[in-house]
């Protein structure tokens, strides 16, 4: 009988196992324990991410400080459950200082002793926390300090590597990105999670500066290393991309006849990527496929699909209170109702709630956009307006003047510049 | 080797040879005669074994190719053998009947040539075995988690089975039974249409109505309930019967995209020609059989239906490989000989085939496959969830407490949009584990603060069901939770449900709380129950005296978890020897579970007792790898407690069921230096294996 797959963020089995682990760490770190504390150490380190991941921070750190206090001050076991406890407290809200604090007093320790595999993991951890804090520079010091330390180690310096591919891709710098990666993947074991996350790293890169088939092949080395591995969504994510770049493809050709197999191909992959993120409980990455598809829809002029999937998108947003996803939703619904039968109105009300959400939000980049969107919008109507009775053109006057209103609350005054040039050449007439 | 051949007319050979050069230069591999048949083969035999081999088979079409007799014999033989055809059109013509139904590409111009060219190579890419990167084998149907995540235009690129079940008495089982046989009908054949099963909820007739006037993708609808007397009954939104005549049910599918209607049970002839002609459907499938005939039908039937097959030929198909000649069971009733399903064009066709049960997102509930009756309970249960946020189910152990709540879930579970979690209580469980469960269902960053989270739930519709409530092992946590409770907004969507042997302090006498107290069967519904047991597990014979079978009834105290055993038990020891053991236990109907337990652990060898005494030191569930570490003969133990159900198992995971737990800690509970030595081989094994996942 064929089965049926559905992962979720933890399965039964390891729900379990975490189970079970509490009630040995809860029994085994009582002071009277005779247990080896060497060993609860190793069993705390190894599970920690597993804690951490699954909300029980909090419960992680009173047991990595009870073993702690059972290990010798001078043992690197000591030091390497500091940097876990640096790590832990970086994930509690309000206790970013004493990590920051326990991250440095550890790594001092580590420059006093000759253990450069520790300190360099050390680092690694510490540079993710400055990257938390956005302090880039101060990271890719820490990096590459781990670097030096790491040469010896090819599976850790991939790891380095590719943490400063991110930053640089951070910093727009993709060539220089593309180096690191490259030397990341030349190092890796090829499987496991920190792999499949460099691939994806390594193409979105790629596409960048345009190395579109060297990207389709990470891609495609992703999605069978993310299926070996049963990372689902990690998987249909890597889909997503590889849809992007069918559809940037597309973009690049003039003429429709030829960009339409690519945009077909782009839809087939977000379709698939759907069908993948459907039994995941991760609405958001659904919701922004369910976009993506939208988007491809309208440009295909294929407007009933375009807006059931663009307003389920939107739904999915709003549930998640997801407002900066939602604003750039109610643009391209907005731009699709004008599309679809030129419908102003319903188009206007969406970029007025898309640039009352950006916003809400402070996301100025969306707020930009909605307005740019609206600016055409009026423009499309004034154009009509034109030739239109007197009374017609009152009301699009009204309506440009409302919108200038606006835009000038929301601190774009070039955008309601432009209001009033059509205003005035409509008054004109 | 896998290829893919072509099958055409020699007189299209310029044509061809251009298209089969374009072909291979996408590295796709390419049968054709011209270069492929080498000298001193044999022509036929080397044409048949190409096209044998093949994997796909391009069709040119062209007054030629269709006036060819090779070509007619070919595309017989690629679809009695299941191949994927793939037909292309290089100039117009009338097409053989069986070419009739499946897409082509259009290759007959300049204009469109070229981006229908790359179609094409796309669908070849995408067949297992033709491509470096596609020898994937057919998808697995994937469960959806929220049925509000579904789009309707992401349907439209599958084969649509609606599914309606208003089976009170065993929908859920009806369901899993179907999404198993959908789940396996989509992996038969490769390169097949992927199926979609949608289960509607709640199963009433204006729900049925809506789906069907905005799905324009539903094509077959399955329906399972009671029929009487061809009257269909049907459920309200409270899980009330409604009747639904036959003539009622044809104005709902008038204009419905419907094409098939599936129904499980049986109604009359007339009913059926009612049904066709009154509305748009084409074919009327009704179903008698059950159990694994059933199954093997069902699985075969879509199966056929996803390579394009007319639904005849699907129906012979699954009556030919259940193997039964009387189709009195299995009736197919169809307006025209060849009735076709729509199938959208190939490259448009979705991959992954998906099952949505109709449920919000659901975390941890456990699935009860065997609940009947305690019908009234379930209805009160949730005519008093409606009005209270806390409802406490309360009843003795093994009286089936759990079993109404998960039933309650299946059923009813679409009544709380934003999902449902299942909290099954242990000595180690905490508030915070539950706040994060709920966190995690609203998708939200497990840092999201108390507050926040308490703000969100009074405007979701949540329920949150804490099993074995009893079990909890600490005041303070268990009052912490308490105070969570109590400001939950009472009017509010957002409800708790706690089942427990007895009540709870601080849990229990909470102001608006309501309680159920369950209680044994009625009679009948312990009968019914007995009877689905005894065929599930082919005991007819054995229960063929109805002296023994009311004896038999009689002695389980209406209690469902009894009954269970007991028929298990008979399995197992034979039917006299069952008898005998409820003889002894329902001696003294309060102590049922603790005197059943006791039963089985002492026909136990000592070294399986002794390693049952061990697994009590582990919190929770545990799979084989692990109490290998314990004990090395473990393998003989689980079978042995597994066989007397004093161990569950679900996949690879293996639970002690809370009652045995209980049983084990008032008997024999370990002491520190046992539990110690368990506690050390369990570090010593995970430290090896790289932790505890």
């Amino acid at each position: 009988m064929g089965t049926t797959i559905n992962p979720s963020a933890l399965t039964r089995e390891q729900q379990a196992a975490l189970n079970n682990l509490r009630g040995v760490l809860g029994r085994q770190l009582r002071p009277a324990s005779k247990t080896d504390p060497t060993l609860l150490a190793e069993l705390i380190l190894q599970n920690a991410l597993l804690m951490r991941e699954n909300g029980l921070a909090s419960e992680l750190l009173d047991y990595l400080q009870r073993v702690r206090d059972k290990v010798e001050a001078g043992n690197p076991l000591h030091a390497r459950l500091s940097i876990e406890m640096a790590v832990t407290l970086d994930a509690i809200d309000g206790q970013q200082q004493t990590a920051g604090e326990l991250f440095q007093t550890t790594l001092a320790w580590y420059q006093a002793h000759s253990l450069p595999l520790a300190e360099g993991q050390a680092r690694i951890a510490f540079g993710r926390f400055l990257i938390h804090r956005s302090q880039l520079e101060a990271a890719m010091a820490q990096y590459q300090e781990a670097l030096e330390l790491l040469k010896d180690y090819p599976a850790e310096t991939a790891i380095a590597q590719s943490e400063i591919g991110r930053v640089l891709v951070g910093q727009g710098k993709f060539s220089e990105a593309v180096s690191r990666f490259e030397k990341a993947y030349a190092l890796s074991s090829g499987d496991g999670k920190s792999t499949v996350r460099l691939l994806n790293d390594f193409a979105a890169a790629l596409i960048e500066l345009g190395e579109m088939e060297r990207a389709e092949r990470l891609l495609h080395e992703g999605i069978e290393t993310s299926t070996q591995q049963g990372l689902w969504l990690v998987r249909a994510n890597l889909r997503r991309q590889m849809a992007y770049i069918y559809h940037l493809r597309a973009e690049k050709l003039n003429d429709a006849a030829s960009a339409q197999p690519y945009l077909d191909e782009a839809e087939r992959l977000l379709h698939q990527t759907i069908a993948e993120m459907l039994p995941l409980q991760n609405t958001l990455d659904l919701a922004v496929v369910y976009h993506d598809l939208g988007r491809i829809e309208t440009q295909q002029r294929q407007f009933a699909e375009a807006e059931a999937n663009l307003r389920l998108s939107l739904k999915l947003f709003q549930r998640l209170g997801n407002l900066r996803n939602e604003a750039v939703a109610e643009i391209t619904l907005g731009t699709l109702m004008i599309l679809k039968n030129g419908d102003i109105a319903a188009g206007n009300e969406h970029l007025h709630r898309s640039l009352q959400l950006a916003d809400k939000v402070g996301d100025g980049f969306t707020l930009r956009q909605a307005a740019e969107t609206l600016t055409r919008l009026h423009q499309l109507q004034a154009n009509r307006a034109k030739t239109q009775p007197r009374e017609i053109r009152i009301q699009v006057i009204d309506q440009l003047s409302f919108s200038r209103a606006k835009l000038v609350d929301y601190g774009l005054p070039e955008a309601a510049q432009v209001m009033t040039s059509m205003m005035t050449e409509l008054e004109a007439l | 080797m896998s290829h893919i051949f072509v099958s055409y007319s020699r007189r299209n050979l310029t044509f061809v040879t251009q298209l089969v050069k374009e072909l291979q230069q996408a590295g796709l591999a390419v049968w054709f005669d011209q270069i492929s048949i080498q000298p001193g083969d044999i022509w036929e035999a080397a044409i048949e074994k190409g096209l044998k081999e093949a994997i796909a088979v391009i069709v040119i079409i062209s007054p030629d190719s269709m006036a060819s007799e090779y070509v007619r014999k070919e595309v017989n033989f690629a679809q009695e053998s299941d191949q994927l055809i793939l037909p292309v059109l290089y100039q117009p013509a009338q097409l053989f009947l069986n070419l009739q139904t499946i897409q082509w590409v259009d290759l007959s111009s300049e204009t469109v040539y070229p981006a229908n060219l790359q179609k094409l190579i796309a669908v070849l890419n995408r067949e297992p075995g033709l491509s470096g990167n596609s020898t994937t084998p057919p998808e697995e149907a994937v469960a959806v988690d929220d049925t509000r995540k579904l789009s309707p235009t992401l349907l439209q690129r599958y084969l649509h089975v609606v599914i309606f079940i208003a089976e009170q008495t065993a929908g859920h089982l009806a369901w899993r039974r179907l999404a198993g046989s959908i789940s396996t009908a989509s992996q038969l054949h490769t390169g097949a249409q992927a199926l979609a099963l949608t289960r509607l909820n709640p199963p009433t007739v204006s729900r049925l109505t809506a789906l069907l006037a905005t799905s324009p993708s539903a094509q077959i609808l399955h329906l399972i309930c009671r029929i009487e007397n061809d009257v269909f009954f049907v459920e309200d939104e409270q899980g009330r019967d409604i009747e639904l005549s036959i003539g009622d049910l044809a104005r709902i599918l008038q204009r419905s995209p419907v094409k098939v209607l599936v129904i499980q049970g049986l109604i009359s002839t007339v009913g059926i020609q009612k049904l066709l002609e009154q509305s748009s459907l084409q074919a009327v499938l009704t179903i008698g059989a059950s159990g694994v005939a059933q199954q093997l039908f069902d699985e075969h039937f879509y199966a056929t239906l996803t390579i394009g097959k007319p639904v005849q030929e699907a129906y012979q198909t699954a009556l030919n490989r259940v193997g039964i000649d009387d189709t009195h069971d299995f009736q197919l009733v169809a307006k025209q000989d060849a009735v076709l399903l729509d199938y959208p064009p190939i490259e448009k066709r979705a991959v992954q085939p998906i099952i949505d049960p109709g449920l919000p997102p659901m975390r941890n509930v456990p699935i009860n496959p065997d609940f009947v009756g305690q019908g009234q309970s379930l209805l009160e249960l949730g005519e008093k969830l409606n009005d209270s946020r806390q409802l406490m189910i309360y009843g003795l152990s093994g009286i089936g407490k759990s079993w109404l709540a998960s039933e309650f879930i299946s059923r009813y579970g679409w009544r709380f949009s934003d999902g449902i979690v299942w909290v099954q209580v242990s000595e180690q469980t905490r508030a915070e584990d539950i706040f994060n469960q709920l966190r995690l269902l609203l998708e939200l960053p497990l840092s999201t603060p108390l507050v926040e989270l308490e703000n969100i739930l009074r405007q979701r519709r949540v329920l949150m069901v804490l099993d074995q409530a009893n079990d909890w092992g600490n005041v303070a946590e268990l009052s912490e939770l308490a105070q969570f409770i109590s400001r939950l907004d009472p009017m509010g969507g957002t409800r708790v449900m706690l089942t427990s042997w007895e009540s709870i302090s601080g849990l229990s006498d909470m102001s608006g709380a309501r309680d159920l107290t369950l209680v044994e069967m009625q009679p009948a519904d312990a009968e019914t129950l007995i009877q689905k047991l005894i065929a599930d597990h082919d005991l007819a014979a054995e229960f063929e005296d109805k002296q023994v079978l009311r004896q038999f009834v009689e002695k389980t105290a209406f209690t469902p978890w009894l009954i269970k055993e007991a028929i298990r038990a008979a399995q197992l020891d034979g039917l006299e020897a069952a008898l005998e053991d409820l003889e002894t236990l329902t001696a003294d109907t309060t102590r049922l579970f603790e005197h059943h337990v006791g039963e089985q652990y002492q026909k136990l060898p000592a070294p399986t007792q002794a390693f049952l005494r061990q697994l009590q030191g582990l919190s929770d569930g545990f799979d084989r790898r692990l109490v290998q570490a314990i004990d090395s003969q473990s393998r003989e133990h689980l079978r042995q407690l597994i066989q007397r159900q004093l161990l569950r198992r679900e996949d690879r995971l293996y639970t002690i069921p809370p009652t045995v737990r209980l049983y084990l800690r008032q008997r024999y509970p370990l002491s520190e230096a046992e539990q110690d030595t368990i506690d050390q081989q369990v570090i010593r094994y995970w430290v090896q294996a790289g932790g505890a996942k």
